[in-house]
């Protein structure tokens, strides 16, 4: 299974809107599966039109600390081991608090803890979820429960399950940013497709996505969204693609029609069918084989 | 596996020290690694204070924290703090908004806008801080459901932003947004 993913950095530039059209007309020539990996706050399910997920599986990809009051001994090394400031001391019963919002489950208080006061229990910090799109294609996406940590293993997990279903082609579509879900996201993809935007923040952002994808030696390409919101920048945007060699596959304009496509719960090439030759041409540029 | 010790992946090192506690003979001990920077810089009379997380790193909480610390050392040189967090609902957006008096959040009258505001709302309240809304290009779309959402969550929407070409422009040259609705945002704080 060929696994393409799409990421950009910054948030808000349109990747899953790009994700969702180039999906739609992907599954027109080959079997695939869309994954959203944006696990924060998932939403590509939503652009696909599927307004309720079905099959949905509660994930355990977590562990927290648990206290025994009555086997502490106020001995404080917990307070001083915790790496991520998870543990308050409670200086009216004198002894620790663990605060589930700051604990990563690493185990290290309970470790340290002369008494084992504390033990480590699996927290369900995810729901996964599957749906069959109008277009004919399944998609499965993964949704952090609020709170919880842990969103790149679960990233990880959902992408476990998509390689189940025996589609040609896996399409992910990954979080903003560069922490753990992006990494989760990038790893073992054939081909990376950035989404970025002619503002000097969306550029800055996707060079540091770039490096992640560097790090994993995975081929990629530059997809330019409303490029005509500064033509200046976009020739910027342009000139650092061809010094690195890098292939710009697409130059999206600025039309209100996305954001009608949008609120309309339809992938633009399917709101406004003229948009299928800009996108098929950068499909075209995309290996899949 | 060949030699048969443990391998240690720096970039996935969240400096636990579990490891280090757990082997009986002390085979394990501790460093420090750089996982990203601090920087300051000054513009437009306001002092930035910036985290960055070296790319491969993967725990972005730790920088959070660590920005978080560096500004509380200096807190007392101001009035106002404000923190520009993460998207998203993960730990790095977690972590900023610990100990914070108000959380101001900022959607657009989309679905999905409206989707993960929700979230963040709800995290918020999961958290106990206050909240409040700006709707940024609130002339793009049905505002109603935001405003559901918002009246949902008990939270005030305090500005409203229209979409503008002018505002995108000055946005993409990396000028500073003048509209009178950012006045509105700051009055509120």
């Amino acid at each position: 299974m060929k696994k393409i993913t799409v990421l950009s950095g910054k948030g808000g530039v349109g990747k899953s809107s790009v994700t969702a059209s180039l999906a739609v007309l992907l599954s027109r020539e080959k079997k695939i599966v869309a994954v959203d990996c944006d696990v924060d706050a998932s939403n590509l399910s939503l652009i696909l039109g599927i307004e309720k997920m079905e099959k949905e599986t509660q994930i355990s990809t977590n562990y927290k600390s648990f206290l025994d009051e009555k086997k502490c001994v106020s001995c404080k090394k917990c307070l001083d081991i915790c790496a991520f400031s998870a543990i308050e001391w409670d200086e009216e019963k004198n002894i620790p608090k663990v605060n589930k919002f700051l604990c990563e489950g690493c185990g290290t208080c309970q470790l340290i803890c002369p008494n084992s006061a504390f033990s480590l229990k699996k927290v369900k910090n995810a729901v996964m979820s599957e749906a069959k799109t109008e277009y004919g294609f399944p998609i499965i996406s993964g949704q952090l429960k609020m709170g919880e940590s842990g969103s790149g293993k679960i990233v990880d997990l959902i992408k476990e399950e998509a390689e189940k279903t025996n589609a040609e082609i896996m399409l992910i579509d990954s979080a903003a940013g560069i922490g753990c879900p992006v990494i989760a996201s990038v790893r073992e993809s054939d081909y990376i497709v950035a989404v970025t935007e002619p503002t000097p923040s969306a550029l800055s952002d996707m060079k540091r996505a770039l490096q992640i994808v560097e790090h994993f030696s995975i081929p990629y390409s530059i997809i330019i969204n409303r490029w005509d919101l500064n033509k200046e920048f976009t020739k910027k945007i342009e000139e650092f693609a061809q010094r690195n060699n890098i292939p710009v596959i697409g130059k999206i304009g600025y039309d209100k029609k996305f954001i009608e496509a949008l609120v309309n719960l339809k992938p633009v090439v399917v709101y406004e069918k003229n948009y299928e030759k800009l996108f098929s041409s950068i499909l075209d540029k995309i290996p899949l084989d | 596996m060949k030699n048969k010790v443990p391998v240690l992946v720096p970039d996935q090192c969240t400096g636990c020290r579990a490891c280090k506690i757990a082997c009986p003979v002390n085979a394990i001990s501790e460093g420090r690694q750089t996982i990203g920077y601090i920087y300051e810089s000054r513009g437009h009379g306001i002092d930035l204070i910036k985290g960055e997380i070296k790319p491969g790193i993967e725990e972005s909480s730790l920088v959070v924290n660590a920005v978080k610390k560096y500004i509380k050392e200096r807190e007392k040189n101001y009035d106002c703090i404000i923190i520009d967090t993460a998207a998203g609902t993960h730990c790095p957006v977690i972590a900023a908004l610990m100990g914070v008096d108000v959380g101001i959040a900022v959607t657009e009258p989309t679905p999905l806008g409206n989707h993960d505001l929700n979230l963040i709302l709800r995290l918020m309240n999961e958290l106990k801080i206050k909240s409040n809304l700006v709707i940024n290009r609130c002339n793009i779309a049905d505002k109603k459901p935001i405003e559901k959402t918002a009246e949902r969550n008990h939270t005030e929407i305090i500005a409203e932003i229209p979409y503008s070409k002018e505002i995108q422009q000055m946005y993409s040259k990396g000028m500073p947004i003048k509209h009178e609705a950012i006045k509105k945002i700051a009055d509120s704080l």
